[in-house]
């Protein structure tokens, strides 16, 4: 997993730090970047949906 | 997935990251205690989302950012202190020239020394035996002045009886 978030898009695994590293609210995080904060939730979604995608297909490998 | 079942998929990301609407977690749970798929979706996200948090901090590192953190709060409010202090000096000085200087000009102008004259020549000493030496005394005390009635008196005591 830490392989994969080091392998996400920059803006991707910004958000993904900001939000459940430095605990910064989605509206928190917009701002440190300076982007919307619609945005922000769309980066962390795409994010947090590949490294799901990265667990499910580790615990189905033997 | 079903359509309803993508419909969820962002709350699903939503719940994991703690920052979902109430009203959405309630309706959220309802599909999920019916839902088996988008309950394992659910605890594949959770789960991918601990791991990809860093660690905790050890005791001492969180030790350390909490100390830094006071001293810089505590060095910015000092730099206020210092800056609030500055100012109050800044004020009282500009204040005390401010009272100074009318009162500096009032004071040269408007009130002329005592030894100066109206028409601002300056006033001197006279010669007093000069004044002396010009005022003529032989009549001070008038053609009746006591001096002369006693002479009168005198000049009428016989001082030779016989």
């Amino acid at each position: 997993v830490k392989a994969a978030v080091l392998a996400l898009p920059r803006r991707q695994r910004e958000v993904l730090t900001l939000r459940i590293d430095a605990g910064l609210s989605f509206a928190e995080v917009a701002r440190t970047l300076g982007i919307a904060e619609g945005n922000a939730r769309v980066h962390f979604h795409h994010a947090a949906r590949r490294l799901a995608e990265v667990v499910r297909a580790g615990e189905v490998e033997p | 997935m079903s359509p309803a079942c993508e419909a969820f998929e962002p709350l699903l990301v939503d719940r994991a990251a703690g920052a979902i609407d109430p009203v959405d977690r309630a309706r959220l749970e309802r599909h999920l205690d019916g839902c088996p798929a988008c309950r394992a979706e659910a605890h594949d996200v959770e789960r991918a989302l601990s791991l990809a948090a860093l660690p905790p901090l050890p005791d001492e590192e969180r030790d350390a950012v909490a100390r830094a953190g006071r001293e810089a709060l505590l060095r910015h409010r000092s730099g206020r202190r210092r800056l609030a202090g500055g100012l109050v000096l800044a004020i009282a000085a500009s204040a005390a020239f401010a009272l100074a200087v009318p009162w500096y000009l009032f004071s040269r102008h408007a009130a002329p020394p005592p030894q100066e004259a109206s028409d601002g020549v300056a006033w001197e000493l006279p010669d007093l035996e000069a004044v002396w030496a010009a005022t003529d005394l032989s009549d001070a005390d008038g053609p009746t002045g006591p001096s002369d009635v006693l002479f009168a008196e005198l000049q009428e005591v016989d001082l030779d009886p016989q």
